[in-house]
């Protein structure tokens, strides 16, 4: 009569199981570890500046009163307006660049920044955008006609900069102005890079850089890439286990025969 | 004993200790990424503060190889079976179950040396 142990059907079955599992456990490390090397060439590819895009209407990409969608983020719009308010914007970091446009340094500033209340465009209603025209200087222009105004659109700041006041912004946030009468806001803001009147003639300011928003992610990309290692190491190991063991068990047991 | 059995018990000794070593530091890790790391980025939305703890996944990241290494070759002297070495090797992966395993092959490594010394 053959025992359990002996019986050659449950000695495959129980070598099988163990290879099954170790095939399927090493495929879902492998495949983990793919999807953390994509995750990190994804976040290494959303690091880099992307190629500036053609410049549109700020209607096309955003509407008032809903969030700026990430495809709007770093788009240079155009907007037809006029100012209806002015604020001052207190300690914000600017990067200096030198003539050849490299970054040289930092630099913390007050920003003029204005409400722009917007020309309504075939059928879609007017808003209301910060507008961020340059550095605050001792004295205000007045601009009461229209202006165009072309920029780079931002998120909002989600925290402060300062202590807030009717004139003094706290942080470069529409929703601090949602008590405000009559006006519907436009999510994020803009730093402007022209302005220009309704007559085409350009209105000088003490610009400040608008560059392309960029995600300082390089220590996730080495986090990801860390896990790319730890998934592909754990699916070889795995994947040699089994014969590993059916090895040593094999080796035992030859040398429990031999004595 | 023989030489050959004072080598591997002198092995096993070296490949515990390693894997002990690293099993507190894996669960150390671990504990700081679950609890401090990813409550900060997902529900306390600081970018300034979560800032200063990039370095936590990224250590986490490239020490738990080293763990996983340790696991298994201690794993492989303790002659351990199929599912306890999968055990031994995902233990990093959560907060606390490194120290279960640690636990574990520390009562199992005393069992040893009582028997040893009986």
């Amino acid at each position: 009569m053959t025992t359990t142990s002996e019986n050659p059907l449950i000695k495959r079955i129980s070598y099988v199981i163990p290879l099954l599992a170790a095939l399927i456990l090493s495929i879902t490390s492998y495949e983990l570890g793919i999807w953390q090397l994509h995750r990190a060439q994804a976040v290494h590819n959303a690091a880099k500046p992307q190629p500036e895009r053609p410049i549109v209407a700020l209607t096309s990409v955003a509407d008032p009163g809903t969030d700026l969608s990430g495809l709007a983020i770093n788009r240079l719009v155009r907007v037809t307006g006029i100012y209806t308010r002015v604020f001052t914007a207190p300690n914000q970091e600017i990067t200096t660049l030198n003539p050849a446009g490299k970054k040289i340094g930092k630099e913390v500033v007050t920003f003029e920044v204005r409400l722009l209340h917007t020309n309504p465009i075939s059928g879609r209603k007017a808003g209301d955008i910060l507008v961020v025209r340059g550095l605050a200087g001792m004295d205000q222009q007045t601009l009461s006609d229209p202006v165009v105004v072309t920029g780079r659109l931002y998120p909002r700041q989600p925290t402060d900069h300062a202590s807030g006041s009717a004139t003094i912004l706290s942080r470069l946030d529409s929703s601090l102005l949602a008590g405000l009468p009559n006006v519907s806001l436009y999510d994020g803001y803009l730093i402007a890079t022209d302005e220009q009147t309704g007559f085409g003639q350009s209105i000088s300011a003490d610009r400040v850089p608008a560059p392309q928003l960029v995600q300082p992610a390089a220590g996730f990309y080495w986090q990801h890439i860390s896990y790319v290692v730890v998934w592909w190491l754990l699916a070889v190991l795995v994947l040699f286990l089994p014969f590993y063991t059916r090895l040593r068990d094999r080796r035992s047991h030859d040398s429990a025969s031999a004595r | 004993m023989s030489t050959q059995a004072a080598s591997a018990n002198s092995a096993l000794d070296g490949a515990f200790r390693r894997f002990r070593f690293m099993a507190f530091w894996a669960g150390v890790m671990s504990l700081l990424l679950w609890f401090v790391d990813l409550p900060i980025k997902w529900w306390v939305h600081n970018d300034s503060l979560h800032s200063h703890l990039v370095w936590i996944p990224i250590v986490h990241g490239f020490t738990y190889p080293i763990y996983v290494l340790a696991a298994f070759h201690y794993c492989l002297k303790a002659r351990k079976s199929f599912s306890e070495t999968i055990f031994f090797l995902l233990a990093g992966t959560l907060p606390i179950a490194s120290f279960v395993a640690e636990n574990r092959a520390a009562k199992e490594y005393r069992a040893r040396h009582e028997q040893k010394t009986a």
